[in-house]
């Protein structure tokens, strides 16, 4: 199986954590139309990986958006959502399917206002560093 | 009773900070250089190419001795970067910059004589 499908797992079980009304509402980028504000959304920006011979595991880094996206001009709410997945993902570790969580760590902060139709949505999360070791199954 | 008195004094650093300063302010223009083609390739890979108003919005500028900036003028360029509530995302900037992560620091290192 795909790293990127076992990080994937394991951010949304991570997310899911979160106990503030948020944690139901966790989706891969982008949510469903129907999706109600505020929710968590994580996207793939980037990734590399590191081959290694002999029986060395393939090390991958990949570069993540996670973010609160909530509905409105203020960015107080979906501010407060964005503490929480920090709170839940800094240094955080863990296993999904055929890899190994071995860190996460926000590059840097994130902030976006989507302005269309005269309403406004606010993007509030950060930037995430994932390294991660495949470990196929035997 | 006699004292021997040996003083090293190394004066240089001056000429190899110039040096150092001239090379990688090179190293950091290239860098800048490469990054704005490969952002400009990934976005006609993409097919985000209409107009081309996106596609040569993108601008690098030199902005110190060892400081460059790439930038794009279009206020939508983080829409495209990132997706929105209405459009998905197609990371064209992100993977530009983090391909070039190895080359610049190889770059880097050669041009102060750390190979």
């Amino acid at each position: 199986m795909s790293e990127t499908f076992g990080i994937a797992e394991w951010l949304y079980e991570t997310l899911s954590g979160d106990d503030a009304d948020v944690g139901d509402r966790v989706w891969t980028f982008p949510a469903p139309q129907s999706a109600t504000t505020p929710y968590i959304t994580f996207q793939l920006q980037a990734g590399s990986d590191t081959p290694f011979f002999g029986d060395t595991p393939r090390m991958m880094r990949g570069t993540y958006l996670v973010r609160c996206i909530d509905k409105g001009w203020s960015k107080e709410d979906a501010s407060v959502v964005a503490d929480l997945i920090d709170g839940l993902l800094e240094k955080a570790t863990g296993t999904g399917t055929d890899v190994a969580i071995l860190g996460c760590i926000r590059q840097s902060p994130f902030e976006m206002t989507e302005t269309s139709d005269g309403e406004a949505y606010q993007h509030v999360g950060g930037i995430y560093r994932i390294i991660a070791e495949a470990t196929p199954a035997q | 009773m006699s004292r021997t008195t040996v003083q090293i004094q190394f004066d240089h650093f001056k000429e190899i900070n110039e040096t150092w300063n001239s090379r990688l302010g090179l190293v950091i223009q290239k860098t800048a250089n490469d990054l704005g083609g490969l952002i400009k390739t990934s976005i006609e890979q993409q097919g985000m190419v209409d107009t081309g108003a996106y596609l040569n919005s993108w601008f690098g500028e030199k902005t110190g001795d060892l400081e460059a900036i790439v930038y794009s003028d279009k206020e939508y360029g983080p829409y495209l970067e990132y997706g929105t509530v209405h459009m998905t995302d197609r990371p064209h900037v992100t993977p530009a910059a983090e391909g070039l992560e190895g080359p610049f620091a190889a770059a880097a290192k050669e041009a102060i004589g750390h190979e």
